[in-house]
């Protein structure tokens, strides 16, 4: 037994036990991930004593180089095809939904197999698993702060009390998938509407499911006004189906919606300063509690144009300016030194 | 006369077959391309072995070189086909 003998033959077994430990790792570890990275780990090391024992096998000669670059060709390969592993898993639609729900929204168990078959089959009958799941539970509603991180369009999660006492300010940004609207197919629409209480008859169409949604949630309903957003949030918030019911503050919200997409259209000309100045005194005497950039831009908007006529020099810049801090000072929409350097400027001019 | 790369042999076989009935029996795709990415190092060294007891190692050393980039790349289509797209 010579001494190169002898190395090789402890390394070559040290290699030998590396991969049957592997292996057993293979086969009991919980999930896939912890199986690839034994993969990835375990058969490089025990690939490379092995090598190392065949190198001092062969002793000096120019074979030994050879073998070691087998092992750079393992020793690279191995890393970069457990990525790809790793990527096709978590890209893959249908495996548990790895990247895409929250661990209390997860299902149950960890290993879905007969899931991941039936989406790999060329059975057209069985991929039925893109439809979204609606799970009933007890728990107690996402919060509002919550609700915009969750990133779920496949699995939406309702709970008995949360849809009918939610209070919404304003059109908050759900996951898009759970509006419903006439982009989506047929059976979720149905499932919306079962999820909410209502009674679907067999033979409606679309819209008849949409118009049944819409009665019972009239917020859904989008505006067809294609003013500014501010309108239609506080128009949303105030649940009066009617809109008559004496609301002043809807009735001036319209009213200044309506004017702030006339404005934005006759900014750049000075329209009526009459309907203006009358609007611009009923929102400022009430202190909204919805401080919206376009009522102020609406105000500061009617105070330039009703004094703009007066200055000379009304520069796009110098105004913007001027409307931009009094919007962070007053909430009454006016500005406080607005009269004074409007009066410096006409002195200076 | 029974030396230690025979006894190398016989584990590395072991461990081939055992992979191929994991292979079969798991049922998550993914899981099967594992093994199948994992037999590729181990038949690599068992060309090299094979040629450790006929004597003559230099014929054997091109062979598994070859056969371990071709396995990369056939596992790489696999994930490929079998994975979904970035979004």
């Amino acid at each position: 037994m010579t001494a190169a003998g002898i190395v090789s033959l402890i390394l070559a077994a040290a290699g030998l036990i590396v991969m049957i430990i592997s292996l057993i790792g293979l086969i009991r570890f919980p999930d896939f991930f912890t199986r690839l990275h034994i993969q990835g780990v375990g058969d490089t090391l025990g690939a490379f004593l092995i090598i190392l024992g065949m190198m001092a096998a062969t002793g000096a000669h120019l074979i030994t180089i050879k073998i070691f670059l087998i092992f750079l060709v393992i020793m690279l390969t191995n890393p970069v095809g457990t990525n790809l592993m790793m990527i096709a898993a978590i890209f893959d639609k249908n495996y548990q939904a790895y990247t895409w729900t929250r661990p209390e929204n997860k299902p149950h168990d960890t290993d879905l197999p007969h899931e991941t078959d039936i989406a790999h089959s060329t059975d057209i009958s069985k991929t039925e698993i893109e439809k979204p799941a609606v799970i009933v539970t007890d728990k107690p509603a996402v919060s509002d702060t919550e609700k915009k991180e969750i990133y779920a369009p496949e699995t939406a999660i309702r709970t008995k009390t949360g849809t009918e006492t939610e209070t919404d300010s304003g059109k908050e940004h759900r996951s898009g998938r759970s509006r419903p609207s006439m982009k989506k197919t047929r059976a979720e629409l149905i499932e919306i509407a079962e999820g909410m209480g209502i009674n679907v008859p067999d033979h409606a169409t679309k819209k008849g499911i949409l118009e049944l949604i819409y009665q019972e949630k009239p917020e859904l309903r989008p505006e067809k006004s294609g003013t500014g957003k501010s309108g239609s949030k506080q128009s949303g918030s105030n649940k009066s189906g009617t809109g008559k019911s004496g609301s002043k503050q809807s009735g001036s919200n319209k009213s200044g919606s309506k004017n702030s997409g006339s404005d934005r259209a006759s900014s750049k000309r000075s329209s009526a300063k009459n309907n203006n100045s009358g609007n611009s005194s009923k929102t400022n005497s009430k202190k909204s509690a919805d401080k919206s950039k376009s009522n102020n831009k609406n105000n500061n908007n009617t105070n330039r144009n009703s004094r703009s006529s007066n200055n000379r020099s009304s520069s796009r810049s110098s105004s913007n300016r001027r409307s931009s801090r009094s919007n962070s000072k007053n909430a009454d929409g006016k500005a406080g030194s607005y009269k004074r350097k409007s009066k410096d400027r006409g002195r200076q001019i | 006369m029974i030396s230690y790369w025979t006894v190398l042999l016989i584990g590395l076989v072991s461990i081939l077959i055992v992979m191929v009935i994991m292979m079969l029996v798991k049922k998550p795709l993914i899981d099967r391309l594992n093994f199948v990415f994992a037999m590729n190092t181990v038949v690599v060294l068992l060309i090299m072995t094979v040629g450790f007891i006929d004597g003559r190692v230099d014929m054997y050393i091109d062979i598994a070189l070859s056969y371990s980039i071709l396995g990369f790349v056939t596992s790489v289509i696999l994930a490929k086909y079998i994975g979904g797209r970035r979004r």
